[in-house]
């Protein structure tokens, strides 16, 4: 038991070091390649949990090369166009001004009804309103309506906004995050400044949050009753 | 691009040592089965010592197996049955045999 205990401690400490070279990405943004290989490397770090007549040794060194091998692969694909489309493939346009290439739809196996599900996921409910579609190298679907169907724009309204900065967090929970400094212009004086001007103190502060054009929010912590 | 360096630097250094591992193993084996195969019995003293560090890369079972028939071959050793210490030391070479083919890169192996 305490093998089992040991083992499952270092590979997670394995999974979580291969995770982060292998860099951030959320499920639906991998490619069909890298879902893959990421599935791989779950199943064979749980092989020597589940059984410990396996040597530990044989996963990580599997989990490595195949971690390995898909960031190379990914920065060759980069430098390389030719590589890129053998390894991810192409978008493919399926709709063109609101006529469906059914040609594509063979070549994808993609049925009517699967197209019919993907457009009204981007609440689009007729093809006709379409001026291209869109299927992109991970399998999702991206639309681009004819210019009168689209939703009005702030350009179209002739309307001038405010211009907003970024906001970032300049307190979390009390401590203050200096590393954000750079982001929203922020530096200890105006800081201070902006913590006389509200009457606080920075251990009290929630949340406070600066978008670099002067704009601050400021959530103080409940007192403990 | 300190990603790309990361990782050449992991997949060569896990490379090197996957090769240094299977060369470890081959030349134990090598020499255990060497050792196995004379008079002297020595090859239970020799397998105690190397045992620990093979079980880092076999199979514990394939360890576990080796380990039970030097046991039993101590056994009849101390108890002047030189006959049956002799099938078990012939039994120890038939395993390590067997470990040593499964390691070998070999089509059969690979396939």
């Amino acid at each position: 038991m305490v093998t089992t205990i040991i083992r499952t401690v270092i590979l997670y400490l394995l999974l979580i070091i291969v995770m982060r070279v292998m860099g951030k990405r959320q499920i639906g943004q991998l490619q069909p390649g890298e879902l893959v290989i990421t599935i791989m490397i779950s199943e064979i770090a749980t092989i020597p949990m589940q059984d410990n007549d396996i040597p530990m040794l044989h996963s990580i060194i599997s989990v490595l090369l195949l971690a390995s091998l898909e960031v190379i692969f990914s920065a060759l694909s980069m430098k390389s166009i030719r590589l890129r489309s053998v390894f991810q493939g192409n978008p493919l346009i399926i709709i063109r001004n609101g006529v469906l290439d059914q040609k594509q739809l063979k070549r994808l196996r993609f049925t009517v009804d699967d197209l019919q599900e993907a457009l009204r996921q981007k609440d689009v409910f007729n093809i006709e309103d379409v001026q291209f579609a869109v299927v992109e190298t991970d399998g999702s679907l991206s639309v681009l309506l004819k210019p009168d169907k689209r939703a009005a724009t702030v350009k179209d309204a002739k309307a001038k906004p405010e211009n907003t900065g970024l906001p970032c967090t300049v307190i979390s929970d009390g401590k203050i995050i200096r590393s954000s400094f750079d982001d929203c212009m922020m530096n200890d004086k105006k800081l201070q400044g902006i913590l006389k001007k509200n009457n606080a103190q920075a251990k009290n502060i929630l949340l406070m949050t600066y978008d670099g054009q002067g704009n601050t929010h400021i959530v103080k912590k409940e007192k403990s009753s | 691009m300190k990603r790309l360096v990361i990782s050449v630097i992991i997949l060569v250094s896990t490379v090197l040592f996957a090769l240094w591992g299977n060369l470890y193993i081959k030349n134990s084996l090598n020499e255990l089965i060497e050792v196995s195969k004379r008079d002297d019995y020595e090859i239970y003293e020799l397998w105690q010592e190397k045992k620990e560090r093979l079980s880092i890369m076999l199979k514990h079972e394939d360890v576990d197996e080796v380990t039970e028939e030097a046991e039993n071959m101590k056994f009849y050793l101390e108890d002047g049955n030189t006959e049956e210490a002799e099938n078990s030391k012939i039994k120890i070479t038939s395993l390590l045999d067997s470990i040593l083919q499964g390691e070998k890169p070999n089509m059969g192996n690979i396939f």
